[in-house]
């Protein structure tokens, strides 16, 4: 894998997740206003029920799982660049990508864990 | 409420237009943002924080696509400082959970001081700004990973400046430095929900020797996983509100869309200097509103 080939795979990656979860915000908004959701106070659901009411057509939860897509997105990109590192030879750059994951994961851990 | 039906719409249009200001100005929306929800709507600062650190994530991953596709972000660099600001932006965002609403506030306003003369004094990305060996080429493609480690050691880079056609190099100096500002960046970033360019795109370029436009575009690279790290945080305390920060960030990337096409025709100094004085008046309000809530 070459640099340039791995910068597309990295760009793709964002732009993946910056369209899907645009997508999916602009769904949950609109389903929201249609049906005047209240909108609760609080901690939020955990992720399964966020998806079995999302499926449902629940507006919030298509929201909260759109704005999560945007959120794991960043970490998306730094996998895809910790692998392409990786095949590419590049493994202290790998190493790098690994501990900043590491500290994305604690992150996550610390706040929904 | 700040997000009912009737005034959806108004945040909406308050996310355009800091998205067009953060594209035009050259800084990321949430100095602007989060004093418009605290002040313009009444938004408790911890959820303007929150909204502000989603809303930057949104327009980082857009920009930074086209940076890397112009190679003028620094994967590699901007990777080693994100072992810093994540770490930064771990202990800010945990920090913020303990801080009242009034110490953040006023802890915003006097981080928009230097927000304020950075802008007046226009440190932005220009042409032919100093900072790396310039060759003549006339390339027709972005400069090669062999450029790259030709330029100044694994961590340099080199990039095809548009404006002249030429191919610059640079390489890194004072590592260590540059370390140490992007820890303060993403500490400020998870408390305040800001990206940080304001202290990472002066240092990278002034102290690690990177030149200003290679120092924008990696400071935009990194600051989605800098602001994702503490996103978390806000989002386990429910503090990310789902209608509030959807619309917010759908108006800022529209905003960022339009800022940067508006940005090519707009000559940016006299637009800055009067924005600077803005941001002036808004730090004594921020300052004046957390004295009154002490």
């Amino acid at each position: 894998m070459q640099e340039s080939q791995l910068g597309r795979c990295v760009r793709w990656t964002l732009l993946s997740g910056v369209a899907l979860s645009g997508a999916m915000l602009v769904l949950g908004l609109l389903i929201v206003f249609l049906n005047h959701q209240p909108r609760p106070e609080g901690p939020p659901p955990t992720l399964p029920v966020l998806m079995r009411t999302a499926v449902s057509g629940n507006g919030l939860s298509i929201l909260s799982l759109g704005l999560l897509v945007l959120m794991v997105t960043p970490l998306l990109r730094v996998s895809v660049l910790a692998a392409g590192w990786f095949v590419t030879g590049q493994r202290r750059f790998a190493l790098v990508a690994l501990i900043v994951l590491s500290l994305l994961a604690w992150s996550i851990v610390l706040g929904v864990g | 409420m700040y997000t009912s039906p009737l005034n959806a719409p108004l945040v909406i249009a308050a996310g355009i237009v800091t998205g067009v200001f953060g594209a035009v100005l050259g800084t990321g929306g949430g100095v602007f943002l989060i004093p418009l929800l605290v002040l313009g709507f009444g938004v408790p600062m911890h959820y303007a924080v929150a909204t502000s650190i989603i809303s930057v994530i949104a327009t980082s991953s857009a920009v930074a696509s086209t940076n890397i596709e112009r190679g003028m972000a620094n994967m590699r660099l901007g990777m080693v400082l994100e072992v810093a600001t994540s770490l930064g932006a771990v202990a800010g965002g945990v920090s913020a959970g303990w801080l009242a609403a009034s110490v953040l506030e006023g802890f915003f306003g006097l981080v928009l001081l230097p927000t304020a003369w950075v802008m007046w004094h226009g440190k932005q990305a220009e042409p032919g700004a100093t900072g790396g060996v310039k060759r003549r080429t006339q390339p027709e493609v972005p400069p090669s990973a062999r450029d790259t480690r030709e330029a100044g050691g694994k961590l340099g880079g080199s990039y095809l400046d548009e404006s002249d056609g030429r191919v610059v190099c640079y390489g890194v100096r004072r590592l260590p430095a540059g370390l140490a500002i992007s820890f303060v960046a993403g500490s400020v970033s998870g408390l305040l929900g800001i990206g940080g360019g304001v202290f990472k795109v002066p240092a990278l370029h002034l102290l690690c020797g990177i030149p200003i436009k290679a120092s924008a575009a990696t400071s935009n690279f990194m600051i989605g996983v800098t602001a994702a790290a503490s996103a978390f945080l806000y989002y386990g305390r429910g503090e990310v509100r789902p209608v509030l920060t959807a619309a917010t960030v759908v108006g800022v990337v529209a905003g960022s869309a339009i800022g940067a096409a508006a940005n090519r025709r707009i000559h940016g100094r006299r637009v800055r200097k009067i924005f600077a004085l803005l941001l002036l008046a808004v730090a004594v309000q921020m300052l004046y509103r957390a004295w009154l809530e002490q």
